[in-house]
């Protein structure tokens, strides 16, 4: 009966346990893949054509948003550019219907948090020390955890304020 | 327990732990634009409006974020309110995203239902009311007071279409102060005083900083002057305890003191004191006073120029401004007229002779329910508004309005709302330019003096009738913030209630919340009193928004009647309801909180008296963030507090919450009275300390001093024990006992730099960290540090007479380093050795 009783209990726990990793496994894994809807290769236009981050991503440097790049910026090369493929074809037809693209996010960053990309850039900090090499991704997913402990411990390292209120708001 | 129960529970516990884990993540949207937005992400652009939550017309810039408004501030440029704007004018912003506002057009149905219908059929069904044959009858169009381009597009369709443009309605017309314009400087409009060039001010009833005319630059007039302002009043207001001198005269008396101070209609000092009360001596000061001012301004409104005396009242002012050469300009108004026109209308209405009548954004059924009786007689009724009101609710065709800041592209329009001039513009109407304003030779002012006699004033209980600081006539009852910020004399926040003194309440037998029951304007009333100090014996106050439902008789410029014998009033055997107020208590005890004249001593050497430590004094490297209040400056109105209600995404409790004591408020404003039954205003909140008491108590350090002084809060990191607020000697903290779910619209009104707080956890004044977090990411780019004045609070920026000054006290030349330095300055409590950061200097008459 003891016996039972311990089987049923250790049973019990690792069950419990085996659930709760699970489900972080299944929720909280922060490098998996969303689905975008133009299958936009970031390493073409890094490595291939030479283009730098900020060519696109025009507000990284002066706000706290990198923000998507507008359609407009696209559209500079793509009226010319491989206009057959696809995928621009998925691009023109959102500018001549004049519809935002939605892209998915895969950056998050908690509601809390101030965060602010201008600084970072203003600091030197590389692109690639939050997002990794993103000229080598085909499909870009999230490298770092962005968690708190990641980023104090870069911000000590640096010597970057540690104060709660420089990060949570 | 057996081993049963214990797997039940174990089995329950960890179920309900895992669902809970089980919230899906939300992928959220990065949207590309099409082209290069305008601006920045992130960045706030200001657009430019006009407040209307009373008749003063204040400019406002609305802080709009990604579409969306955000917070209103008074406009810097705008000559009425300078960059300053009250507690009304703040909570304007949530009628933008009221949940009850209309949507789209409604039109009644045979059942009696609003219907939804399109704007094509709304212009079809009032272009083919307008037409139809109306022998007999007249179209007629009521409106609140408008200016500029409406006004144009108002006369404009009126011509036009052949419909009589009704007086404009106001509640508070002062029609008195129009009609005695219009005999002494021949205006039939309201005057733009000039408090500035007096030395002199004497105000009989006119609530100058609540509701008087244009109350935001009387408060920053009064605040920025060092004239000597003597006060007169039958009841106990703001505007009174800020006055240098407070004197309480009889209700209705006024006009024999003003009589006597012009030299009119012979009455003598001993008549006017025996009619208000006041003493002798006092009178004959108070002329002596008047005789040797250079530039004195004597001003006259409010309860005194709503009585049977008040036309006398306010022609005696105007002779005396005339007397005196009082500088008037003269506010674009002249199309206000009184009750008088609404009665006029309600009998029109009656007769049968009112075919089509048009309403816009007024309101005459709540303030005369007999017109909503006879408002079924016309055969079309059509409301123009935001909201439904008792009007608009008994009319056939309701037409949504947009919000004034709609207008503008930068905002994200609600609902299918058009402004009112689009709409007249549709029905044919075009643009006029201004009309020049009626001037009219000045009437007979000996012949009117020569015929009347002013109304002796009869003894005992008498009932005050004033507009409330918080909704004005009661145009603000549907903004849920101005319910939730205490009125600030009493600090009840949720009403209705009515003002006793402390003796009426002696012999009545009554506590606060207690309930007097009596009639007025044909309707009775049960309503729990607030027992003041200092309100004059025998007088009960009540703000005329808790009178809704009852038609006050008219005076003889057709102004409501505010004082009213109170004989029978009665103590029904009903229980005391809990009243929400939120002080404590308004003395304090000796402590000096605000200093008087016994803690001149204590005041003087205090350096003597450095309490020893044993630790190290903080050290800051580039800021240190303070704050220094003008108590002389400070009136209480309360548009800081709700200036932080808003800026802070502070949540609205209700009631129920604040009867148990939970307020969330960051900033308080709390009143002090002393033995003299002076009253002194406080705005109180976290006190950012050096060596704060809340720090060391935190057992998982959510509260702790940054390396600017300030006393941070961490919500995520904050497990709910609350010691930090039990250690507080301020009782700043504020502690979410529960969630505050927030009316769809309304959360679109979040400020996006604040955080939202959770249940759960402690928060407090942050001295509006984002702002100062903006300005220093501001100045790091141009390599600098913050400058003096580049970064404020909302409750300084918002403050009408500028009482409030934040900086960075390290900087020597900033200007509240200055004020810290002054030696009216002080600290509350400062004997505890908390070292707050907060300076208050005191009023000069105590110091």
């Amino acid at each position: 009966m003891k016996k039972l009783l311990f089987a049923a209990v250790t049973g019990y726990f690792a069950l419990a346990g085996l659930l709760v990793f699970g489900l972080h496994f299944h929720y909280g894994v922060f490098t998996k893949r969303l689905l975008q809807p133009i299958h936009f290769p970031h390493a073409t236009h890094i490595n291939k054509v030479g283009l730098a981050c900020t060519k696109c991503h025009i507000t990284v440097t002066n706000s706290p948003a990198a923000s998507a790049p507008p359609l407009a910026v696209c559209m500079e090369c793509h009226t010319k550019v491989k206009t057959e493929s696809p995928e621009i074809k998925i691009l023109t037809e959102h500018w001549t219907k004049q519809e935002p693209i939605e892209w998915s996010k895969i950056h998050q960053l908690p509601w809390h948090v101030r965060f602010t990309h201008k600084r970072h850039i203003a600091a030197g900090v590389d692109c690639t020390v939050c997002h990794g090499e993103v000229n080598t991704m085909t499909q870009v997913h999230q490298v770092r955890s962005l968690e708190m402990g990641w980023c104090v411990s870069c911000h000590r390292e640096n010597n970057a304020p540690t104060d709660c209120w420089t990060c949570h708001k | 327990m057996n081993r049963r129960d214990f797997f039940r529970i174990l089995g329950a516990s960890t179920g309900a732990a895992v669902a809970t884990a089980c919230d899906q993540k939300v992928a959220s949207k990065l949207v590309s634009q099409l082209t290069t937005p305008r601006l920045l992400p992130g960045e706030a652009e200001f657009v430019r409006s006009t407040c209307r939550e009373c008749s003063a017309g204040c400019g406002v810039l609305a802080k709009v974020r990604d579409g969306r408004p955000v917070k209103l501030e008074g406009d810097p440029d705008n000559p009425v309110n300078r960059g300053a704007l009250c507690m009304r004018g703040q909570a304007g912003l949530s009628r933008l995203y009221h949940p009850n506002r209309l949507r789209a057009p409604q039109l009644r149905g045979t059942t009696g239902e609003f219907q939804t219908i399109s704007w094509d059929e709304a212009f079809a069904i009032l272009n083919g009311a307008l037409g139809k044959n109306i022998t007999g009858r007249r179209h007629i169009f009521l409106s609140e007071r408008t200016t500029g381009s409406v006004s144009g597009f108002i006369e404009d369709f009126c011509q036009k279409r052949n419909i009589e443009r009704r007086p404009e309605l106001e509640l508070y017309s002062h029609a008195a102060l129009r009609q005695a314009n219009a005999l002494v400087f021949g205006r039939h409009a309201l005057p733009v005083y000039d408090v500035k060039q007096a030395d002199l001010l004497i105000t009989f009833g006119a609530d100058v900083i609540e509701t008087f005319l244009n109350p935001v630059q009387f408060a920053q007039d009064l605040a920025a002057t060092k004239l000597k302002w003597i006060h007169l009043e039958p009841h106990l207001s703001l505007t009174g305890v800020n006055a240098d001198e407070r004197l309480v005269v009889r209700a209705g008396s006024e006009a024999w003191l003003l009589a006597f101070l012009a030299g009119e209609l012979g009455v003598t000092a001993a008549q006017a004191a025996e009619q208000t009360g006041l003493k002798l001596s006092r009178i004959t000061e108070l002329a002596e006073r008047l005789k040797k001012a250079k530039n004195p301004l004597v001003i006259a409104g409010g309860v005194t120029t709503a009585t049977e005396n008040g036309l006398l009242a306010a022609v005696l002012s105007a002779v005396l401004q005339e007397k005196h050469h009082a500088p008037l300009t003269w506010a674009d108004d002249d199309r206000v007229g009184s009750l008088a026109d609404v009665v006029e209308l309600e009998q029109q209405l009656a007769d049968g002779k009112v075919s089509v009548a048009f309403f816009h954004n007024t309101d005459p059924v709540t303030y005369r329910p007999s017109f909503g009786a006879v408002l079924g007689k016309a055969s079309f009724r059509v409301g123009f508004g935001d909201m439904l009101n008792p009007t608009l609710a008994g009319c056939d065709l309701v037409l949504p309005l947009s919000h004034a800041l709609e207008e503008d592209g930068a905002v994200k329009p609600f609902g299918d709302t058009q402004s009112l001039a689009g709409i007249l513009q549709k029905l044919g109407a075009e643009a006029r330019p201004k009309q020049a304003p009626v001037i009219q030779p000045p009437g007979d002012v000996r012949k009117f003096l020569a015929n009347i006699k002013p109304t002796p004033v009869r003894a005992g209980r008498t009932l005050v009738i004033t507009p409330s600081i918080r909704t004005f006539d009661g145009r603000g009852e549907c903004l849920p913030l101005l319910s939730e910020i205490p009125d600030p004399l009493t600090t009840v926040t949720y009403g209705p209630w009515v003002t006793i003194s402390e003796q009426d309440a002696e012999t009545l037998s009554l506590k606060d919340g207690g309930i007097v029951g009596f009639a007025v304007g044909g309707r009775s009333f049960n309503l729990p009193v607030r027992v003041m100090p200092a309100q004059p014996v025998g007088v009960f106050t009540v703000q005329r928004p808790f009178l809704n439902g009852a038609s006050l008789p008219l005076t003889v410029t057709g102004e409501e009647i505010s004082v009213w014998p109170l004989d029978a009033i009665a103590v029904p055997a009903v229980p005391a309801v809990a009243l929400p107020f939120l002080s404590g208590g308004m003395h304090a005890e000796g402590r000096g909180i605000v200093p008087g004249l016994e803690h001149k001593h204590e005041h003087e050497h205090k350096a003597e008296h450095v309490n020893k430590t044993l630790y190290p004094p903080h050290e800051y490297k580039n800021y240190r963030w303070a704050m220094a209040i003008d108590l002389d400056r400070c009136t209480g109105c309360g548009a800081c507090v709700a200036a932080c209600y808003v800026e802070n995404n502070i949540p609205l409790v209700g009631r129920d919450e604040h009867v148990a004591g939970r307020e969330m408020s960051w900033l308080r404003i709390e009143p002090f009275v002393n033995d003299a039954g002076d009253f002194e205003m406080l705005p109180m909140m976290c006190q950012q300390c050096d060596n704060a008491p809340c720090e060391p108590v935190c057992p998982v350090n959510a509260t702790y001093h940054n390396p600017e002084g300030l006393n941070a809060q961490v919500y995520n990191r904050c497990v709910g024990t609350r010691y930090c607020s039990n250690n507080c000697p301020y009782k700043v903290r504020r502690f979410n006992w529960i969630d505050h779910p927030v009316a769809q619209p309304l959360d679109l009104m979040f400020n996006p730099d604040v955080s939202k707080r959770p249940k759960g956890v402690m928060e407090k004044c942050t001295f509006c960290v984002h702002r100062i977090v903006r300005a220093k990411d501001h100045a790091k780019d141009e390599k600098r540090l913050v400058h003096d004045g580049e970064v404020t609070t909302a409750c300084a920026q918002t403050c009408p007479a500028q009482a409030i000054v934040f900086g960075n006290i390290l900087d020597e030349q900033s200007h509240v380093h200055q004020q810290a330095k002054s030696d009216r300055t002080y600290r509350v409590l400062e004997e505890l050795g908390v070292e707050p950061a907060v300076y208050y200097l005191t009023s000069r008459s105590e110091s």
